[in-house]
């Protein structure tokens, strides 16, 4: 399947958004859009930093990008190329993302590769995403004291005389935003959708953040567009 | 004999009060659009302001002639002290950067290199994007003014050549420097303003023109958009920038000469007419590559070629595209290309193109006397011939360039990060480029999942390349300080 890079939405370091279909890249897993990593002592948000490098990625390619999709078990699963490379491939060796256990051996010889360098994420600690998101966290990712500056690394609108968009203290930081439409859809907006900075969550409608868009999707919120 | 300082300290302390008034410009705006960082970049402004001040009010009288030490001292340390107080504001903004990566930003903007180690730029507050696109835009007047009156006296790499049409006598480096920096400003600013203007026509914010030329002429390469210029996606504004990397690498002495009223200068300069000529070779060599190989329309063969190939040579660093994905030949071609650069006396960066002239008319003379061992050959630059100390001193520059390449590289291997991009990161850090090569610092990567250990090494390859390597590297010698 093609796509053209400007129809691509990217949701997180993992999966993106072509017209009404959602994909998850094969082999890899990224952290979620809250999820925060220890970086030589410090927070950083690693989840989005992910999503943001997956969307350059994408961005900076300039003609159509080709992908095989199978089945996968809650998305298609998408192998993207750029160029030569695969794309999960690119971002395991940027250490951004981590390779799924059950993926094939090539992922993991890239995860390696960072790893060796100590790149990324494998510069410290990091929950793996599949266990981050069942509630495990980094021992200071549960310090709200500590990990309020992180607020500072999202989009900068949010800190504005607006501290109801700070990350909630006891999820540490909550990067998406489900709200429910006049018609009673629900839908879920991350940091990287241009409607996100402008949404106030109301929660007397039902709307609520959540720490990454699985669990959006277990609660019922869908993307825009999705069918 | 002891090093008198007071000289030292005291251009210190001016240059340093001239960086907190750049520090007001970044945080007018951010109160303008009430981000709280603008009391980072007042607060940044007052503490630099005041060392600044401080220094030059208790070194005054120090200004006046500088021994060689002096301006050896000067170079490198003015350098080194402006970026540690040009990184509090990513220190202390929300973003919080730790101070490997606050002073890796600061020293990347001050050289303008143009790597970063931010990511979600697109997201940014417009004040701290402002921040380091004047960071780059003072680093580029610097760098031309430190060209012009101080490195032709300290004999660096070949630059003495340039002593006569900098200045006819050494001395008075300080107000010699003054006079030079205010034509110097006149026409970067004209420059910058006719870009901004230009791109804000091509569809532009008025933010993101005014950092895109500030970045631009300055040949310094941070952008507004984590896929630098390739986020726009416009043909009209890669050949608006295109044309004002260019002009950012052409010596801005030879600008001052047809304000003048002498217009044939330009392109009777040898330097001049190589430089343009090896950018239009390589890129119709690069294009021909991707439209018969890659598949490229010829159109957009030459768009993204262009481009491309202007902003690695000069040292700009924007992208359009990744140019790492585009075959063997291609990503060859852009990995010689960083070391290449722009002219001397612009803002662009590298070992710089009247060096390779040098370097070719040497060895042409040398060939020659190689068959006709009695004949006198003598290598030709710019039509006067070039001195033996010259040739000397370019050789010498060329082989410490390479053997500091060569253990910045090794060092990056050391640290566990593959050969592409060690090499690659060393290359783009000396020669003050930006990106690299490959998925980790390549155009689609960031140098921010490198290990500190690995950016400090690059830090010291930024500031080694932007003071033509020996500038750094005879202060580190005991004679130095013996003499």
């Amino acid at each position: 399947m093609t796509f053209n890079p400007h129809d691509i939405e990217v949701i997180d370091g993992d999966s993106f958004q072509v017209g009404s279909k959602i994909y998850s890249l094969a082999g890899i897993d990224a952290p979620e859009l809250g999820q925060a990593c220890d970086h030589q002592g410090r927070l950083a948000l690693c989840g989005l930093t992910a999503a943001y490098e997956l969307a350059k990625l994408f961005e900076l390619e300039s003609g159509p990008i080709e992908c095989a999709i199978e089945i996968g078990l809650d998305q298609p699963e998408a192998v993207c190329l750029v160029g030569d490379s695969e794309v999960s491939v690119l971002l395991l060796e940027g250490g951004g993302v981590v390779a799924l256990p059950e993926s094939a051996p090539y992922y993991h010889a890239a995860e390696h590769r960072a790893k060796r360098a100590r790149l990324g994420i494998w510069s410290g600690t990091l929950v793996p995403p599949w266990d981050w998101r069942n509630g495990k966290r980094l021992p200071s990712e549960h310090n709200f004291d500590r990990f309020s500056h992180l607020a500072g690394q999202l989009p900068w609108k949010w800190n504005n005389e607006s501290p109801q968009y700070r990350p909630r203290a006891e999820h540490a930081a909550c990067l998406v935003k489900g709200i429910v439409t006049e018609t009673g859809e629900r839908l879920y907006f991350g940091p990287l959708d241009q409607e996100f900075e402008m949404i106030e969550i109301d929660p007397e409608k039902g709307e609520r953040l959540f720490c990454g868009d699985d669990e959006a999707r277990s609660a019922g919120w869908r993307r825009k567009g999705e069918q | 004999m002891l090093i008198d300082f007071r000289p030292i300290l005291m251009t210190i302390g001016t240059l340093l009060v001239i960086l907190a008034l750049g520090m007001l410009v970044p945080a007018a705006v951010d109160f303008f659009v009430n981000n709280p960082d603008w009391r980072v970049f007042a607060g940044s402004a007052s503490i630099t302001g005041f060392a600044g001040g401080a220094l030059a009010f208790a070194n005054r009288g120090g200004e006046g002639r500088l021994s060689l030490q002096q301006a050896f001292l000067l170079t490198a340390l003015v350098w080194v002290v402006l970026t540690a107080f040009a990184a509090l504001p990513f220190l202390f903004c929300e973003l919080h950067l730790s101070v490997t990566d606050a002073f890796f930003e600061a020293m990347s903007g001050i050289t303008t290199t143009g790597s970063t180690v931010m990511i979600g730029l697109d997201d940014l507050p417009p004040g701290l994007l402002l921040w380091r696109a004047v960071l780059q835009w003072l680093g580029g007047l610097g760098i031309i003014v430190m060209a012009l009156s101080v490195l032709p006296i300290l004999r660096i790499g070949g630059m003495q050549m340039f002593r006569v049409e900098a200045f006819e006598t050494e001395g008075k480096i300080v107000s010699r420097a003054t006079q030079l920096s205010a034509g110097i400003s006149i026409v970067m600013i004209f420059l910058t303003l006719v870009l901004a203007i230009a791109l804000s026509l091509a569809g532009m914010t008025v933010l993101e023109a005014a950092v895109h030329a500030m970045t631009t002429i300055a040949t310094g390469g941070y952008s507004t958009s984590d896929a630098s210029v390739g986020y726009f996606d416009s043909a009209l504004i890669e050949g608006l920038i295109t044309v004002g990397m260019i002009m950012g690498g052409i010596p801005f002495v030879l600008y001052l000469k047809i304000i003048r009223g002498n217009r044939r200068g330009l392109l009777q300069d040898s330097q001049v007419r190589w430089y343009l000529s090896i950018l239009f070779c390589v890129t119709m060599a690069v294009a021909l590559w991707l439209w018969l190989k890659d598949d490229f329309a010829l159109f957009q063969a030459l768009r993204y070629s262009s481009f491309n190939v202007v902003s690695i040579m000069t040292g700009t660093g924007f992208a359009s595209t990744d140019y790492g994905l585009w075959g063997t030949f291609a990503v060859g071609v852009m990995f010689f290309l960083m070391f290449v650069g722009g002219c001397y006396g612009s803002t662009a960066c590298g070992i710089k193109i009247f060096r390779f002239q040098i370097l070719f008319a040497a060895a042409a003379a040398h060939i020659r006397r190689l068959v006709q061992p009695h004949g006198v050959f003598t290598p030709m630059f710019n039509r006067n011939p070039i001195s033996d100390e010259v040739i000397n001193s370019v050789l010498s520059y060329f082989v410490m360039f390479g053997a500091t390449f060569s253990v910045i590289t090794l060092g990056l291997n050391l640290l566990g990060l593959d050969f592409v991009t060690a090499m690659s990161g060393a290359g783009t850090a000396m020669s003050n480029v930006g990106p690299g090569l490959g998925p980790v610092i390549g155009p689609a990567g960031n140098f921010q999942s490198l290990p500190d250990a690995a950016k400090w090494l690059l830090i010291a390859g930024m500031l080694v390349g932007r003071l033509e390597v020996f500038t750094v590297l005879v202060i580190f010698t005991p004679h130095f300080w013996r003499s």
